[in-house]
């Protein structure tokens, strides 16, 4: 379970995120849609304790993370994996190299672990190719083997499939789909493209200037009609 | 004397030029990237652009750094003399030379080195931030690794431009090839001992720029 508790977060000029409150259950694909500039990325950036929040907290599993020593922080690091809208692989390293950045900064090698998630995300045969080689789609899939690396219970995707055509964007949902199943993470979906939430996401939360401006159920059984068009009126106010 | 007599006549005192250019050259080159690596990765963090605001130990660092790049070459050298004697035991010959050079060298190495971090994509930082990269694991598997082309493109200039400054070093009884075509090429008459000189540093900075390109070249997989 995480709880995201009265979240803001100041910077210099303008203020990112204002009294943000909501919870995630575990396993559970929660969507997060915004305009650029709604304070989406730096949500993701504060749960993952890239920054820190100027008031609020995050408490995940009764654990809040402001209380973290440096040792639990990097346990906590290691729990949570992260897949970035322009990949952010490393061009000298290779895919598997990139891929077993994360194990090899904890002093892990676990090379077996490494060719399954390659095999996973379809990327084992290019294993010593350079991203410069990779398509975006490609990409971005050796980006979510090193997000998994780790085997972290919680997965951000910050625009994630942006950067991608519709079909590459496509098979990037369903590889997100495919590692919730499989690994059982919980995942947080950050757009701006709505269409693309309700394509993956059981929940979306809607953020406008860093306020939390409402959430709605996308499972099937509740897509109710009053969801649906609360949806659709987001829809219109992103397109905006 | 004809030019080959010349060469024959002159071929021990080139030779001990040649090897008073390689210890200078040999010391100022290690001293690079013993102390001017570091000092640019220094300057790198320090940097307001990644610090996100001013600050002293940035300040620092880069007065000393533009003010030894900005000091008169020549006139470095010889202002050098009272405090190489001090920490040597003297002031003139190779060994002593080759103070003045490194220190020239640390801090055009440490210049370039620190450009060269500053054009590492911002996106690799934030990478390393995602992971809980220590400071230490940042700069080695993140900064160094995603720049290394760049820092041997600017390790070749750097030793190219020491080719260039060591060429003075005769006033300080350092020698060298630049010192041999000063004295026994332009000051005996010998033009031609002179414009022998002159070929092999031109050719030591084409091959020395020849091998960088090369290693950067392999070593950059970003294209």
């Amino acid at each position: 379970m995480i709880e995201v508790k009265h979240l803001s977060k100041q910077y210099a000029n303008h203020l990112a995120l204002d009294d943000l409150s909501f919870s995630v259950a575990k396993n559970e694909i929660l969507g997060i849609v915004g305009k650029s500039g709604s304070g989406k990325s730096t949500l993701l950036k504060l749960i993952n304790l890239m920054e820190t929040p100027t008031s609020g907290q995050i408490v995940i599993d009764g654990q809040s993370t402001d209380q973290l020593s440096s040792k639990q922080m990097a346990q906590y690091k290691a729990k949570i994996g992260m897949v970035f809208q322009h990949y952010n692989l490393l061009a000298n390293k290779t895919v598997v190299q990139n891929v077993a950045l994360p194990l090899r900064l904890v002093g892990k090698k676990e090379t077996e672990r490494v060719t399954n998630l390659l095999e996973f995300v379809g990327m084992r045969e290019k294993a010593h190719a350079y991203p410069a080689d990779l398509s975006g789609g490609e990409q971005q899939r050796v980006a979510i083997a090193r997000a998994l690396v780790r085997q972290p219970e919680i997965l951000l995707c910050d625009e994630a499939t942006s950067s991608l055509d519709e079909e590459n964007t496509a098979a990037i949902l369903r590889l997100l789909k495919n590692s919730h199943d499989t690994f059982g993470i919980t995942i947080f979906f950050v757009s701006h493209d709505l269409a693309t939430v309700k394509q993956l996401c059981e929940r979306v939360l809607v953020l406008e200037a860093g306020h939390l401006l409402g959430e709605v159920a996308n499972q099937p059984q509740l897509a109710t009609e009053s969801a649906l068009s609360y949806l659709e009126k987001v829809q219109r106010r992103l397109a905006r | 004397m004809s030019f080959i007599t010349s060469i024959q006549y002159y071929l021990p005192e080139l030779l001990l030029a040649l090897k008073e250019t390689g210890i200078m050259m040999g010391i100022a080159m290690t001293s690079c990237l013993l102390i001017g690596l570091p000092l640019g990765i220094v300057m790198f963090d320090a940097n307001p652009q990644i610090q996100g605001k001013r600050n002293i130990r940035y300040w620092l660092f880069n007065f000393i750094v533009t003010f030894v790049r900005s000091f008169p070459y020549l006139l470095f050298v010889i202002t050098l003399i009272p405090l190489t004697r001090f920490l040597l035991g003297r002031a003139f010959g190779p060994y002593p030379a080759s103070f003045s050079l490194s220190l020239i060298g640390i801090v055009i190495f440490a210049r370039l080195v620190e450009q060269v971090l500053l054009d590492v994509p911002v996106a690799t930082r934030e990478l390393a931030s995602a992971l809980g990269a220590t400071k230490w694991q940042y700069t080695w598997h993140f900064l160094l690794g995603e720049a290394r082309s760049g820092l041997v493109l600017g390790y070749t200039t750097a030793i190219v431009s020491l080719v260039s400054y060591s060429t003075v070093m005769g006033i300080i009884g350092g020698g060298g090839i630049g010192s041999f075509a000063l004295i026994y090429g332009y000051q005996s008459y010998q033009y031609g001992i002179m414009g022998l000189a002159i070929a092999i540093m031109i050719f030591l900075v084409f091959i020395i720029q020849m091998i960088g390109n090369q290693v950067a070249y392999r070593l950059d997989k970003r294209k």
